[in-house]
């Protein structure tokens, strides 16, 4: 927002919106807000300029009077109206930011050095740790013999499996199957004849006929009419 | 008493504002100081626009100003 300065909106005021009356003023404050800073036009007459930071300034100079006797002005009268603010603002949870205190502070390089030696001690322990696994690792001594025993258990059984694979590729399935009788020349429609009779047929039920019920026999099912009496 | 009020700009450029009318008003906004007091902004409609016109504001205001140093 623009800051508010008395001395240009009186000569704004002045130049443009003369001579001094409400409405001009209201005209002024239409046209060319950024003068009045955010403030509203209020008071017994809507000559008072009301700023968002509380201060009050008296526009126009004796504003009931005459017109020859009216001015425009900038009479800070916050303090002389005695009115107290009847909305007045209460302290919020945020402070106003300081501008004197730096944004970015400067960068403190004894501390980082010191923290990163910190560190590095605190490790000194593992390197010992390490160093030691090390000594373990080239003192082992059992390669010699794990590399015998492979040579002498997988190495055969690796040659084994290579030669069952070249040897089943070389095998003909139907072969197998000739020489076990399981072939045949021509695939046969039945291989025995069918002799069993054929299933009687059953009769098509009409439709809309219930069929009678076996176990009722016919007895008991009347008609509607067919009444005992 | 800096009586030669000189002008300092801060910005120009052009501002565009909606009317109740659905039309939009354009305008050029200068913005500025006369010697420490301001800032002043002024905006000159772009219909017609009459490059002096900004020029006899200024001079509205320093003349105003020059008076009420006077006084």
């Amino acid at each position: 927002m623009t800051p508010f300065d008395p001395v240009a909106l009186v000569a704004m005021l002045v130049a443009f919106y003369s001579p001094p009356s409400v409405p001009k003023l209201q005209q002024a404050r239409a046209e060319r807000p950024t003068y009045f800073a955010g403030g509203t036009l209020r008071g017994t007459s809507g000559e008072k300029l009301f700023l968002p930071d509380g201060r009050i300034f008296d526009l126009i100079f004796a504003v009931d009077g005459p017109v020859a006797q009216r001015r425009y002005q900038a009479l800070d009268v916050t303090t002389a109206t005695g009115d107290p603010d009847p909305f007045p603002l209460e302290p919020g949870p945020l402070d106003p930011l300081d501008e004197e205190a730096p944004i970015f502070p400067t960068p403190r390089t004894g501390e980082f050095t010191s923290l990163v030696a910190e560190e590095l001690a605190g490790f000194g322990a593992s390197d010992q740790q390490l160093e030691l696994a090390g000594v373990a690792v080239a003192e082992f001594g059992g390669a010699t013999a794990l590399e015998a025993s492979s040579a002498q258990l997988l190495g055969p059984a690796a040659e084994h499996h290579a030669a069952m694979r070249v040897a089943l590729d070389l095998d003909d399935p139907a072969e197998e199957l000739e020489a076990a009788g399981l072939t045949r020349g021509t695939i046969e429609a039945a291989v025995n004849e069918y002799a069993d009779d054929p299933p009687p047929d059953i009769a098509e039920p009409e439709p809309g006929v219930t069929p009678p019920d076996e176990d009722d026999h016919g007895e008991g099912r009347g008609k509607p009419g067919d009444d005992h009496g | 008493m800096d009586n030669e009020l000189p002008i300092t700009w801060i910005s120009q450029g052009d501002d565009v504002t909606p009317q109740n009318d659905g039309t939009f008003l354009r305008e050029r906004k200068y913005v500025f100081r006369l010697g420490k007091f301001g800032p002043f902004t002024e905006k000159v409609a772009l219909l017609n626009f009459d490059e002096t016109e900004i020029r006899r504001r200024v001079e509205k205001l320093r003349t105003q100003l020059r008076n009420d140093q006077a006084l």
